[in-house]
């Protein structure tokens, strides 16, 4: 770091340097100095003063320059140490010192040196330059010239100045962002800048995602993934200080392939219940779930929060038949979309996007209104009230001993999510029919054929098969 | 008879043990399977697979000094179609850790702080690297 600020009292003897001591032009850019086709070097032939210096490209053309950070008012001189690294062509070169002023948007050439000859060009030039200027201003260090294969050297770079930038805010002069709420988040970054209690959208997931889901645990399904079609994304709003503050949930309940009037719910794992304020825009006609004031579920140790108790009735399904939106001839509803608020607890701790994020989201299904027949994703921990005698009967082999949950013998799944939304199948179709490369995505690892889901060429899907 | 009632046990042992070493091959490394499954029903999964086109990467980035104490910026992470993965202040001078959710099929995430603005690649379940910017190369 060749970066420094003198420490005094007095802010207008304060100094910004830049002598190259780093090594890394990278690690001084971070601290807002700029460079134009100027790199350091360390090359004995190029050294003006300890190990490293600043060179340019070669001096045929273009722009070559470094440029300071921001700095405040400055008064004493400006001195820094320049030549060329041969005298090949060098009387064509000129090095310039030029500032800008922000406030006023102008720039002002403060010493010009034209004097390279093919006898001195490699000589050391100390230059000193007294300047005296209030207002925040940025300073240039630029060489210039055509023909040759000669390069700009500069070294200690002194300016009697106060530093006045923002590494972390691109590097605007400081104070001049406008930050209208006052959360110490700057309007052009804030998602909410007229609300000092928010500032950033936060989605768990960039699309929304597809849950498919069989509803027969614990024995094994027709594997067509219909049961139930749910699409979701979560918008987790924080704070300026990193904090949960509150997330919106919306769930499209798109197509459900049974007869089952299942409910959907999910659990943020570790979570205190106490963490979660109030819910408001769940959907709840049954008695399947029994709320908490804070609209989480009674009698669980982790935050478990219902959405919708009957999707039958969620998505309005009135007709007859085993199935909504699975078959060519069969019932046909609209979508519902679901909107859920969530309002967290932001004293103490307050919950954090870890807390809440992709390893603890743990959405599931409860089957047919009995409340401890819950199917989650594979290898997702159940909620404290699942009815764990159903864990290792019929086709299930879930092992609480041993963390494994919720998968066959084969490791078969109930549950399937895609990171965007997709088709699903139609009735009694099993998934593997429609998506041709489900398979080998799977017998892979997950390795290969990872877009199995989205990919529309031939021989990726058969849509015969797909609602 | 007894010789070659014990050589036929014998051959039928190790066959057996041959056979279901090769079953627990083919469950725990499905890419052995010399038949490609035909349907879900003759689908063997590994017992890690979590059935999901998603995936937690881990984002570790090593912060620098600034000449400025307590600086604090807006760091952003970004997919290669500019969606926002994450956003939150973070403070220039510490290591910048969170964990993401990503669809598998991403290779890279973009990361932009302060006037750094690069893409950095997705290894495994993790990135790395520091959040100092990345300088054109100067020939």
């Amino acid at each position: 770091m060749a970066l420094a600020i003198g420490l005094v009292a007095d802010v207008s003897a304060q100094t910004v340097t830049l002598n190259m001591e780093s090594g890394s032009a990278s690690t001084d850019a971070a601290n807002c100095w700029s460079f134009q086709n100027v790199d350091y070097s360390n090359s004995s032939s190029d050294i003006i003063t300890g190990s490293w210096t600043g060179r340019t490209a070669q001096l045929n053309g273009g722009s070559h320059y470094i440029s300071s950070p921001w700095v405040q008012n400055i008064s004493g001189n400006i001195t820094f140490k320049h030549r060329l690294s041969s005298t090949n062509q060098a009387s064509n070169k000129t090095m310039y010192l030029v500032s800008y002023d922000y406030n006023a948007a102008q720039y002002d050439t403060l010493y010009t040196y034209s004097n390279y000859t093919s006898s001195n060009a490699t000589n050391v030039v100390s230059a000193s330059i007294s300047v005296n200027k209030t207002g925040v201003y940025k300073l240039f260090f630029s060489f210039t010239g055509s023909n040759g294969s000669t390069r700009g050297l500069i070294d200690d770079i002194s300016i009697p100045a106060t530093y006045n930038s923002s590494p972390s805010n691109g590097c605007v002069p400081t104070n001049t962002a406008i930050d209208t709420d006052g959360d110490g988040v700057a309007d052009t970054q804030d998602d909410y800048p007229n609300d000092a209690t928010l500032a950033f959208n936060n989605y768990l997931n960039a699309n929304y995602s597809t849950m498919l889901f069989e509803d027969l645990w614990p024995g094994k399904g027709d594997y067509d993934f219909n049961d139930l079609v749910i699409d979701y994304r979560i918008n987790r709003i924080t704070n300026a200080n990193n904090k949960i503050v509150k997330a919106q949930m919306f769930v499209v309940l798109r197509a459900i392939g049974a007869s089952y009037k299942n409910g959907f719910a999910f659990q943020i794992n570790n979570l205190s219940p106490s963490k979660i304020s109030s819910v408001s825009g769940q959907n709840m006609t049954e008695s399947l779930f029994s709320l908490s004031s804070n609209g989480t579920e009674a009698n669980q140790s982790y935050a478990v929060i219902p959405v919708f108790d009957n999707a039958l009735k969620t998505i309005g399904y009135t007709g007859g038949g085993t199935g909504v939106n699975v078959e060519s001839n069969g019932g046909t509803v609209a979508y519902d979309t679901t909107t859920l608020t969530i309002n967290f607890d932001t004293s103490g701790n307050g919950v954090t996007l870890s807390n809440f994020g992709g390893s603890t989201f743990n959405p599931f299904i409860v089957i047919n209104q009995t409340r401890g027949r819950e199917v989650h994703k594979a290898d997702h921990i159940p909620t404290s009230l699942v009815n764990s005698n159903l864990f290792g009967t019929a086709q299930d082999r879930s092992n609480p001993g041993q963390s494994t949950y919720y998968k066959t013998a084969n490791n078969h799944p109930w549950v399937i999510e895609t990171s965007t939304s997709i088709d699903y199948m139609k009735e009694k179709n099993e998934l593997t029919s429609g998506y041709l490369k489900f398979i080998d995505w799977v017998i892979s690892g997950g390795t290969t054929n990872t877009d199995w889901y989205s990919n529309t060429s031939s021989g990726y899907r058969d849509a015969s098969k797909i609602y | 008879m007894k010789i070659k009632t014990n050589s036929f046990l014998a051959v039928v042992f190790i066959l057996g043990v041959s056979l279901s070493s090769c079953k627990r091959d083919t469950a725990d490394n499905p890419n052995t399977n010399p038949v490609r499954p035909e349907n879900f029903e003759e689908l063997n999964a590994p017992s890690s697979f979590d059935w999901e086109t998603n995936k937690s990467v881990l984002i570790s980035l090593t912060g620098y000094s600034t000449s400025v104490s307590n600086e604090r910026g807006v760091i952003t992470l970004l997919d290669e179609n500019e969606n926002v993965l994450y956003k939150g202040m973070h403070s220039t001078q510490f290591t910048f850790e969170q964990e993401i959710l990503v669809p598998q099929s991403l290779k890279t995430i973009r990361i932009k702080f302060g006037v750094t603005d690069k893409v950095l690649p997705i290894a495994g379940n993790a990135v790395s690297g520091t959040l100092l910017p990345v300088l054109p190369e100067v020939l």
